[in-house]
């Protein structure tokens, strides 16, 4: 799969996560319900930027609910927070449902071959 | 409905004021209505999921400019403050506001109208997407209403698993309790909430006798007031806010 830029827009989430045989990307902690669909929130650690500059993660709101901006009836909204800080901590974006699941496939895909290599690199180290 | 003239007087204040809310706690609410003594009929307005936006202050004045005292009431209040969307983004991962208090936070508004001087005694309540549902819910769960106008509410009809302790009980199943006469407007494109749910929530206010008026509009989904989104169709609109206007006059009064 490393590479690979084909499109797996028509298969589901599901698929795709089992397909890697890992759970390193999802691991839900709540799924709540809003003005039409799911929410669900996981626990995330990095760092985001916003119209301040950059702050610390501490959690991803995944919703399927009617976007505000995108020209779409229905979207992935993905919210990146810091939920001990203000609202403005945020980092929005909302994709097609469609391009949402590139997007899954593309972090899957990225994530195996960055530690593939380092994988790779350990081996080659120990012998 | 009003028939403007060009030789009509006409002028309103729009602001944001402090109201009541649920518990004995104080919300910021925005508050449109004409000049003059009246009496106006009032609307409660409820605002959508994605806020406290530009679009609910807009619609508030538009009531004014129809003769209503319209208030928009800050359902959001206990998240704080920051951008509508922030605050909305804030609310979604959350889970939403409870039922309870939402229904707390209107009946207090509805009290406020009602208590001006300027009020005909008659408040109808209105409200879109998140909103609209939340509309039927006070229109079930408190007296006072005199209309109500649900427009594309999702989850009136919910299923077991998507009950929780913010959401307890499905509204459909409050139908018998439904205070008021009821206008629905729908898209038949929805998804949230189907024409299907759409038949069954009609199918239990004929079971219980209810007054209601339900519009399915064609080649339309959800949103489809919202000018400033995708989901906007200019003739079910126009059509749309004018059942809104005849509905409220026939059962609040000629407004102002």
């Amino acid at each position: 799969m490393a590479g690979t830029r084909c499109s797996h827009s028509s298969r589901n989430i599901s698929e795709l996560l089992v397909e890697h045989g890992k759970t390193f990307l999802v691991r839900l902690t709540e799924v709540k319900l809003m003005c039409t669909g799911i929410v669900e929130n996981t626990r995330v650690s990095g760092s985001g930027r916003g119209p301040e500059g950059w702050f610390p993660l501490n959690q991803a709101s995944v919703s399927y609910d009617h976007p505000d901006h995108t020209p779409s009836e229905r979207a992935v909204i993905i919210d990146f927070l810091n939920v001990t800080a203000g609202p403005e901590s945020r980092v929005a974006v909302e994709l097609t449902p469609e391009s949402a699941k590139n997007l899954v496939h593309a972090i899957l895909a990225s994530l195996s071959r960055g530690e593939g290599s380092e994988a790779r690199a350990r081996d080659k180290s120990s012998q | 409905m009003r028939n403007y003239r060009t030789d009509m007087y006409e002028g309103m204040i729009a602001e944001t004021v402090t109201v009541p809310g649920q518990n004995g706690r104080v919300i910021n609410a925005y508050f449109a209505r004409p000049l003059g003594s009246g009496p106006f009929p009032g609307v409660v307005l409820i605002h959508h999921a994605p806020g406290w936006d530009e679009w609910y202050r807009e619609t508030t004045r538009k009531f004014a400019h129809h003769g209503y005292l319209a208030i928009s009431p800050n359902i959001y209040y206990q998240f704080g403050h920051g951008a509508p969307e922030d605050i909305a983004a804030k609310v979604r991962a959350a889970g939403g506001v409870p039922d309870d208090d939402v229904v707390g936070d209107i009946a207090e508004s509805l009290g406020y109208l009602k208590s001006l001087p300027q009020s005909n005694g008659k408040v109808g309540v209105f409200g879109t997407c998140s909103g609209g549902r939340q509309v039927f819910l006070v229109a079930c769960r408190t007296k006072g209403f005199d209309a109500a106008v649900d427009c594309w509410g999702g989850r009136v009809v919910m299923s077991q698993q998507e009950l929780t302790p913010k959401y307890p009980v499905a509204p459909i199943d409050y139908t018998k309790d439904l205070s008021c006469p009821l206008l629905g407007l729908f898209g038949e494109e929805d998804q949230f909430p189907t024409p299907q749910q759409v038949a069954q929530h009609e199918q239990e206010l004929k079971k219980y006798g209810k007054t209601y008026e339900f519009h399915m509009y064609p080649k339309a989904g959800h949103g489809f007031f919202y000018y400033d989104r995708s989901g906007y169709r200019q003739e079910q609109a126009v059509d749309g806010w004018n059942k809104v206007f005849t509905f409220f006059e026939k059962y609040l009064g000629a407004p102002g």
